[in-house]
């Protein structure tokens, strides 16, 4: 009938805004330039041992991965596996992330993504001629998207630094409209991006650098790569006239349990909290006081997170076993990713727990070098998290008083 | 923690701090954290807005700067206590072009624009090198010496220059030239459309081994759509925005670009222009000259801007300094920061904001301390209790300055403090507190996250959107068939879905819809999809249009688009604009061999200006198709009058097509069109005061002129007064008649004025005798025609052809002698120059009429600017030899010089008189009133193709109700110049701005200059009647201004020579009943005739300007 349309896909080229990009941005309007972020994967040089490299031929040259192509059909993938030994306590990334590589001088770059293990893969293959995304099953390529080499002729060879952002979504509720969305940037500018619909089954979230085995002669050459620990991609974030960056890092981050403070060099440290080395041990003293108190008038043992289209739950018996069923349920329509939802339940639960037995201790003796969120052991024996800190002159000298919640990950 | 890695302590020194466990140390210091510049070093030269600073290794700080074409260098020594003196290096080069130069980071070079080729030369004494002409492929595909020109010059180091190359069709492209063992370009892929009001580059130091730079450049950008209530009905409109963008080139490559200031309400008033980069010891620096507000009442100062990787940029601070407009360059030398401006320079002690704090800027006050608290949470705060000594007073404390504390805490170790940093904080509060038994001092500090919390709040939207990626499959999960349509909003025609397939419904109807993934607009990006036309189900007898399948971006609504479409009938797929409704074809394809029940795939990608189109058969491979670059884009006026133009430099994406099939079920929601858009400049008032510019010429061969400008402060009563101190061709008898004279429209006080050699002047403040500057950049229309036609020679200025364009241009006519085809009358070449800010720093001239002088367009021959119109630029010309090249010429900004439309079309010969008389206006500035253009042409009454009449018995008067697309020649009774031998102008003025009400005067005049009638029209054109004045025998009308009530009309003329008058009497003439009596407004006038005995033919007034604001 008619004139009609379908498969339609619209990619905008502009940069994928992650948490961490988020907090640069608004920081820095702000004058705060300098920042201590956390990596997921972070890697100035290669160790063999966190990459599977059995399927091609890898070697580690000055820190740098190298996979030499040695003229045989397809690609050659090199997965990382963190410090896992099997394949299944291989390391996954999560299911959106932005994730930067930098490569020397080299035509012939594959950033494989949402590995399953079993040979499913998609990836990037960036050559001399072209920049393509690929759907990759038991070695069989198929070409998902193009960009042509004309339109992309100054940005195929290294050095460069590639970014790739990869994004699951789902339109609605039916799984029909489920996408993985993929695009690639070589040095700030786009440079391809891809869809795929996913109706089926979710493909892995295993990462590797790989490279073309046909082009002999032409290497890969990766020098670094990292993948933040904020690296889900935001919507958006704005600061409205008259608003501060603050104003505008609590609309966009909303309710997800992220730290925030300025260390001493005036570094902006951010940070997902999770489980830490005991910073510093106190222990009980004439010269210092240590109250402590459990207060369950905010405690919840079962959170529900109606998050962009569905919702989650997570319960902790450790909690709901001494102090009963509690349940809330909180809206965060600013989360888009199941996985990502679940995360940050468990992480409001959390907090329920962290602040339902709180700590403070003051003394002479210590606590002069610690920052929020560091982790402590009072003379309970138990160990803390640093709320806050107080230094003051008193008639006793310097003093420092520490305000302090339980540190509730495993131990 | 603070580990011990992060301090300077051994590992038993950090042991013993983290217990505490020895005898506490303290230091605590405040230092000074803002910027404190005064005017520093003499002997610093003049040079407006063409200069740039930089020091070098040793700290001698230079200073380039163009004058007259020459290159001049020079210096402040380096840094000492005593006083400074600029010193002049030399001359470095001549006949540079008046283009900004750029001294390289270090200050090893510096490049500039000699000709059409980038130069650069080693400092301080190296001789001139050649880096990149004109025959470089990535300048030569810009036009660059081909109408083209190189606009702006960026060097962050000796072996890097980036330059923009702004381009005929009005985008510019940034071109980077890179020196390996020899000089070559990349271009940047970047089409950037609109002209740059500056661009600067520096290097990161990102410590990374990639080289890697910054660019800033300020710009208008894509307009924002709005809804603004007009009369009874809501309208969408466009609004003006500007601001400054970065780009980051790393590896040689262009990046996408990063929003550094973004003004949505943007105008000549809010705005930031000249903006320079300079590469500090760990961050970058950006300096710019602003203005924030409106034009009622704004605030103008130099901001500055921190940035480290050239992504993320800080918010601005401001300097008020008095002679930055052009802007400045900021230089760290030591422990002192410069800021280099136009006529001067400025020094302030370094502080931690740009790098390490000048020690007379830190205090230690640890001795003072009787107190100390500090709490760190999310936030670090701090209170101090100092004692009072009476040092108060002469402490930093107590000066007007933003403050910061340092504090290090540790222990003695081996008689020295062990101490580490645990806080550096902002002083919120200082003060004296009476404390008994004596009084102390509080300090009360936050650390930096107070700069995010409270300190910094921004004054505009600041929006830091994500990559926007969608696909849709349109499942109907409903059934109903609009289920599958949740990402797409109809605009026309019916739509629905069905078996996976978004479709269009409307029986041999256009229909239009947008995608929706992205609501507000896509700059850059890409659009494709699967499209099929099935086999008609019902052709119809006569179908109206043909069948049709396509894409749309850049779209504003269902009559503002571009789109690619696919057409049945012939196989081919087009680029096509849609203005208005009214569809131009860009590009075609060749035969795609595409079938009706088969699936394509087209791909659109656009990037700026910059449309890519591709076609692919299972849409994974894709083959590219053709490539099309959009024009540039209107620039908007100074102050937005109405709205924006529709210029697709942004917008939604979507679908279009027709199809030949029966159902016609749902018309879909109808999303408003824009308003026209009405152009033109409100006025103002009428006046008592006023400036007029008088030439008179001797009756010899070869007369001389003498050009006089006049003032009055009251008019109406006199006396007037010359003025015409400082210009001294007007009076020295050269044969330089004044060309042209007008006020600025945006500051009333202020006017300029164009002798017939082309030099250009400019008054600040002509109601208070201000003298004349003279303003450089006219040099540049003559050094562009001279270097383009080397034989050619530069005539001067046509008389009297000059119109300020609504949106602060400045259009006039130069004439050359000398170029092919035109004889030796010459050839009149419309120029544009942009108004700033003071009127000394126009933007180097544009040429409009520019190309190749072929038998197409507005090309050759005399040429004359009729009126501006809204985003419209009206013209006439006749042809040396064609016909061609007589008539009323339009363009629209976004395609002046290489786009002109004619009217009549060109086969229409006969309605255009050898020498049209020329003129044009108009009517209407807001949403509401249409825009009526008229003109008139002086020809033949019963002409016919291929037929010219020589003279005629009756002009035309002509009319257009489209924005000046199609005219109508009216020829209703009444029309005043229906005689033998007449020509005609006509004026439109607006009566009643409340009412709507215009009255259009149209000035009829004879052959033989017998007789000229005044003929007025208050009906809207369809009835004239002739207008008795005080003084017959008119020969001239120079044209005047209403006030808003219709009360006072003024009108400037020359009256020729009756022998009873016994010489030449210029007449002022005033109304005020709408134009039916006149009174004679003259009075002692004619003094300034009397003045200049022995003169006797050819007195006329160039013009006369009342004072628009005052009544």
């Amino acid at each position: 009938m008619g004139v009609k349309f379908t498969d339609v896909f619209v990619a905008e080229a502009r940069p994928a805004l992650t948490i961490e990009d988020v907090y640069k941005h608004l920081s820095s309007y702000g004058g705060v330039h300098h920042f201590s972020f956390d990596s997921l994967i972070e890697i100035a040089s290669f160790d063999a041992a966190e990459w599977d490299t059995t399927d091609g031929n890898w070697s580690i040259d000055n820190g740098a991965l190298i996979g030499t192509a040695a003229g045989a059909a397809g690609f050659k993938v090199a997965w990382w596996k963190g410090n896992g030994g099997d394949p299944d306590d291989w390391r996954e990334l999560p299911g959106n992330f932005v994730i930067d590589v930098k490569i020397g001088a080299s035509a012939n770059t594959v950033l494989a993504f949402r590995g399953s293990g079993s040979g499913d893969f998609y990836a990037v293959h960036i050559s001399a001629n072209d920049i393509a995304f690929y759907k990759v099953s038991f070695n069989t390529w198929v070409k998902i998207e193009d960009a042509t080499y004309s339109h992309v002729s100054n940005y195929l060879t290294g050095p460069a630094t590639v970014r790739l952002a990869v994004r699951q979504v789902m339109f609605s509720e039916n799984e029909v409209e489920r996408y993985l969305f993929a695009s690639a940037w070589v040095d700030d500018r786009l440079v391809l991006a891809m869809r795929d619909q996913l109706p089926d089954e979710v493909p892995g979230l295993l990462f590797g650098l790989g490279y073309d085995d046909s082009t002999i002669g032409v290497d890969a050459n990766y020098t670094y790569l990292r993948l933040p620990d904020l690296c889900e991609i935001l919507p958006w974030a704005t600061i409205d006239p008259g608003e501060t960056p603050i104003d505008g890092l609590q609309r966009a981050i909303a309710d997800r349990v992220i730290k925030m403070f300025v260390r001493a060099d005036g570094t902006l440290r951010v940070f997902r909290p999770k489980p830490g080395v005991v910073r510093q041990a106190f222990t009980k003293s004439v010269e210092s006081r240590f109250d402590r108190r459990r207060d369950l008038r905010e405690t919840y043992t079962h959170v529900r997170l109606y998050y962009a289209l569905d919702w989650v739950e997570t319960f902790d018996p450790d909690l709901y076993e001494p102090y009963g069923h509690r349940f809330i349920e909180i809206n965060n329509t600013y989360i888009e990713d199941e996985s990502e939802a679940i995360r940050e339940c468990a992480a409001i639960l959390r907090r329920f727990k962290e602040n339902a037995d709180t700590g403070s201790l003051t003394t002479k003796r210590g606590g002069l070098l610690l920052e929020p969120e560091d982790r402590v052991t009072l003379p309970n024996d138990a160990d803390y998290l640093v709320d806050s800190i107080d230094l003051a002159y008193t008639d006793y000298g310097l003093v420092v008083t520490l305000q302090c919640r339980k540190y509730a990950f495993e131990v | 923690m603070i580990t011990r890695e992060e301090t300077s302590l051994t590992q038993n020194q950090y042991d013993a701090v983290m217990v505490n466990g020895g005898h506490m140390a303290q230091r605590v210091t405040i230092r000074q954290r803002n910027l404190e510049f005064a005017e520093h070093a003499t002997g610093h030269p003049t040079c407006a807005a063409l200069f740039d600073a930089e020091a070098d290794a040793a700290g001698t700080l230079y200073k380039v700067y163009i004058s007259g074409g020459n290159l001049v260098l020079m210096r402040l020594p380096s840094e000492a206590e005593e006083d400074q003196s600029w010193e002049t290096v030399g001359t470095l080069d001549t006949g540079v072009a008046a283009v900004r130069p750029s001294i390289t980071n270090g200050a090893e070079y510096v490049f500039y624009i000699k000709g059409y080729a980038i130069y650069r030369a080693a400092l301080p004494a190296g001789s001139p090198e050649l880096v990149i002409d004109n025959t470089d492929i990535n300048l030569i595909n810009n036009g660059v010496g081909s109408g083209g020109t190189l606009s702006h010059v960026a060097a962050p180091d000796p072996n890097t220059c980036f330059v923009a190359c702004l381009r005929t069709d009005y985008n510019t492209n940034i071109v980077g030239a890179f020196y390996d063992a020899g000089w070559s370009t990349i271009n940047s892929d970047v089409y950037w459309p609109h002209e740059f009001d500056g661009l600067d580059a520096a290097p990161l130091n990102t410590g990374e081994a990639d080289s890697e730079y910054v660019l800033v450049l300020a710009s208008d950008l894509p307009p924002i759509l709005g809804q603004h209530p007009s009369g009874t009905v809501v309208v969408r409109r466009a609004e003006r925005r500007n601001g400054m963008v970065s780009f980051r080139v790393q590896n040689n490559r262009f990046s996408d670009h990063f929003l550094v200031e973004v003004f949505d309400n943007a105008s000549d008033y809010q705005c930031r222009v000249e903006p320079r980069l300079t590469a500090l010891a760990s961050k970058i620096v950006l300096t710019a000259f602003g203005k924030d507000g409106r034009d009622s009442h704004y605030h103008a100062a130099l901001h500055y801007y921190f940035t480290v990787d050239g992504r993320m940029w800080e918010s601005d601070q401001l300097l008020n300094l008095d002679t930055t407009y052009n802007g400045a360059a900021m230089v760290v030398v030591g422990n002192y920061v410069y800021l280099v401006g136009e006529t001067a320079a400025y020094r302030s002690l370094s502080t931690e904001m740009v790098g390490p704090t000048h020690p007379s800027l830190i205090e230690d006050i640890t001795s003072k301390i009787v107190g100390y608290s500090s709490n760190q949470q999310a936030t670090r705060q701090t209170t101090f209790y100092l004692k009072n000594t009476g040092w108060y007073d002469t402490s930093l404390l107590s000066k007007s300055a933003q403050l910061s504390v340092k504090t290090e805490l540790g222990i003695w170790s081996d008689s020295e403090k062990a101490l580490v940093e645990v806080a550096n904080e902002l002083i919120d509060v200082s003060g004296v507190d009476r404390e008994r038994p004596s009084e102390r001092i509080t300090i009360q500090a936050r650390d930096h996250s107070a700069l995010l919390s409270g300190l910094v709040r921004s004054p505009h939207s600041r929006e830091y959107d994500t990559q926007v990626v969608g696909a849709d499959k349109f499942y109907d999960f409903t059934g109903t068939g609009y289920g599958g349509m949740a990402h797409t909003a109809t605009v026309e025609g019916s739509w629905s879905t069905g078996d996976n397939w978004l479709k269009l419904s409307s029986g041999n109807k256009k229909g239009t819809a947008w995608n929706t993934f992205k609501t507000d607009a896509l700059w850059n990006g890409l659009i494709e999809a699967k499209i099929q036309i099935d086999t008609p189900e019902s052709v119809p007898d006569n179908p109206v249009d043909k069948e049709f399948a396509g894409l749309v971006i850049r779209a504003y609504d269902k009559g503002n688009y571009v789109a690619i479409e696919y057409v049945v009938e012939d196989d081919l797929l087009r680029l096509c604009r849609y203005n208005e409704g009214q569809r131009t074809v860009l590009m075609q394809s060749l035969d795609m061999g595409w079938e009706y029940d088969a699936p394509f795939y087209v791909r659109v990608m656009f990037r700026y200006s910059k449309i890519a189109v591709y076609q692919s058969n299972d849409g994974k491979d894709w083959t590219p198709l053709f490539e099309h670059l959009l024009s540039g884009a209107a620039p908007m006026p100074a102050i937005p009058t109405g709205p924006a133009p529709v210029t697709f430099e942004d917008g939604l994406v979507g679908y279009t097509g027709l199809g030949y099939q029966r159902e016609d079920i749902w018309p879909g929601p109808i999303i408003p069109d824009l308003p026209p858009d009405p152009g033109g400049t409100n006025w103002g008032t009428g006046t008592k005061s006023g400036i007029i510019a008088i030439n008179m010429r001797t009756p010899n061969p070869g007369a001389k002129y003498y050009g006089m400008v006049a003032y009055s402060r009251s008019c109406t009563t006199g006396p007037w007064n010359l003025l015409h101190g400082g210009i001294t061709t007007l009076t020295d008898g050269k044969p330089q008649p004044i060309a042209a004279i007008w006020l600025d429209p945006y500051d009333f006080d202020a006017c300029y004025l164009v002798m017939g050699n082309g030099d250009v002047y400019y008054n600040p403040a002509w109601r208070s005798g201000a003298s004349w500057q003279q303003i450089e950049n006219r040099d540049n229309m003559a050094n562009m025609l001279v270097t383009k036609y080397p034989t050619a020679s530069f005539a001067g200025v046509s008389s009297a052809y000059v119109t300020m364009a609504a949106d602060g241009y400045l259009v006039l006519q130069m004439k050359v002698k000398g170029i092919p085809y035109t004889g030796a009358e010459g050839t009149y070449v419309l120029f544009r120059v942009r108004r700033k800010q003071a009127g000394l720093d126009m933007s180097p001239a544009q040429r409009l009429n520019s190309g190749n002088y072929t038998n197409s367009g507005l090309k050759r021959g005399q040429v004359t600017v009729g009126a501006h119109i809204g985003t419209l630029v009206a013209a006439t010309g006749t042809g040396y030899w064609g016909r061609e090249h007589r008539g009323i010429w339009i363009a629209d900004w976004t395609t002046t010089g290489t786009d002109w439309s004619c009217f009549p079309t060109i086969n229409d010969y006969g309605v255009i008189f050898w020498t049209p008389r020329y003129s044009m206006s108009f009517g209407g500035d807001k949403p509401e009133s249409p825009l009526l253009p008229w003109t008139n042409l002086s020809g033949a009454e019963n002409a016919s193709d291929n037929q010219v009449f020589w003279a005629g018995p009756a002009d035309k008067i002509y009319k257009s109700e489209n924005q000046g697309t199609t005219f109508v020649a009216w020829t209703g009774e009444g029309v005043a110049p229906r005689a033998a031998g007449y020509g005609a102008a006509i004026d439109t003025f607006e009566l009643n701005t409340d009412k709507g009400q215009w009255v259009h005067f149209i000035r009829a005049s004879g052959d033989n200059a017998v007789q000229d009638k005044l003929y007025l029209s208050n009906t809207g054109g369809s009835s004239w009647r002739s207008i008795m004045l005080p003084t017959r025998n008119w020969v001239g009308w120079t044209g005047g201004f209403p006030s808003r009530d219709g009360q006072f009309y003024i009108a400037a003329s020359r009256w020729a020579y009756p022998a009873s008058e016994a010489g030449f009497k210029t007449l002022l003439l005033f109304s005020r009943d709408g134009g039916e009596s006149w009174n004679d407004w003259t009075h002692n006038l004619w003094v300034l005739k009397q003045q200049i005995t022995g003169l006797q033919a050819g007195m006329g007034v160039v013009r006369f300007y009342p004072h628009p604001t005052e009544r």
